[in-house]
């Protein structure tokens, strides 16, 4: 697939192993297989975790928005993966392996959609070095680096 | 840049950027990066990768056998030593 290719959410379970409610990501607007991808979640008052974090007062957990990026870190590595004829992604999650100066800058709540951007700085064997940055109506929220490879 | 060199400027690039608790000295040439020696994972050699492109400005192939080179101090040296030899005769050539 090419720059400019959008997927679903049955192109993205295609991709990646998670389900309900570890899915965290709803569509894929660009994607370079092995490079960059853009995509979006959308966040709203019904993700269960509002109920507790915090009440009254509905944040995004930093840690979840770090998932989310992690997952669209898995879609890049996936679909290079499949243009590779390797073992299907389904088969062979990218599992996260570290994280990396993450900064939350902004706090996320319900009514936002986290526009993800993650580049592929670096790849050895099934690993991967991203960058990732998630920004809501422009502004960024959240920035990082995250380490991904396959499983053992 | 001569062997020594290499091997000094790897031994603080690892210790920085690692955040290894020992000094550039106490990292022996001939000692294993990982397991037994140094000590080590997989998730560091990627690490380790990235330092050498930055502080060498070579870049390092994503092979089997340049895995290989990055057993101890000495023959990874003898590895960077090579890809800046590669490195220079491209530019004459270019």
């Amino acid at each position: 697939m090419t720059q400019g290719t959008r997927l679903g959410t049955a192109e993205i379970q295609r991709l990646l192993p998670h389900r309900f409610p570890m899915l965290m990501v709803d569509a894929v607007s660009e994607l370079e297989p092995g490079r960059r991808c853009r995509a979006t979640k959308n966040v709203t008052i019904n993700e269960q975790y509002f109920q507790g974090h915090f009440p009254g007062e509905p944040i995004m957990p930093g840690v979840l928005i770090v998932e989310c990026v992690a997952q669209v870190a898995g879609i890049v590595l996936a679909e290079a993966a499949a243009a590779t004829q390797a073992p299907s992604p389904a088969q062979r999650p990218a599992y996260l392996l570290t994280v990396d100066r993450f900064k939350f800058t902004r706090p996320v709540v319900p009514g936002d959609t986290l526009e993800v951007e993650v580049n592929v700085t670096k790849r050895l064997g099934s690993m991967a070095k991203v960058s990732g940055e998630v920004r809501v109506r422009d502004e960024v929220v959240a920035s990082g680096e995250l380490t991904v490879g396959g499983g053992p | 840049m001569d062997d020594r060199t290499i091997r000094d400027g790897l031994k603080k690039m690892i210790v920085q950027r690692l955040g290894l608790k020992i000094g550039p000295d106490e990292i022996k040439d001939e000692a294993p990066l990982f397991r037994d020696g140094l000590g080590l994972d997989s998730v560091e050699s990627l690490e380790l990768v990235v330092g050498i492109e930055e502080e060498f400005g070579v870049v390092v192939d994503d092979s089997p056998a340049a895995r290989e080179r990055f057993f101890s101090v000495a023959t990874l040296a003898a590895y960077v030593g090579e890809l800046l030899a590669r490195a220079a005769s491209q530019q004459v050539s270019a």
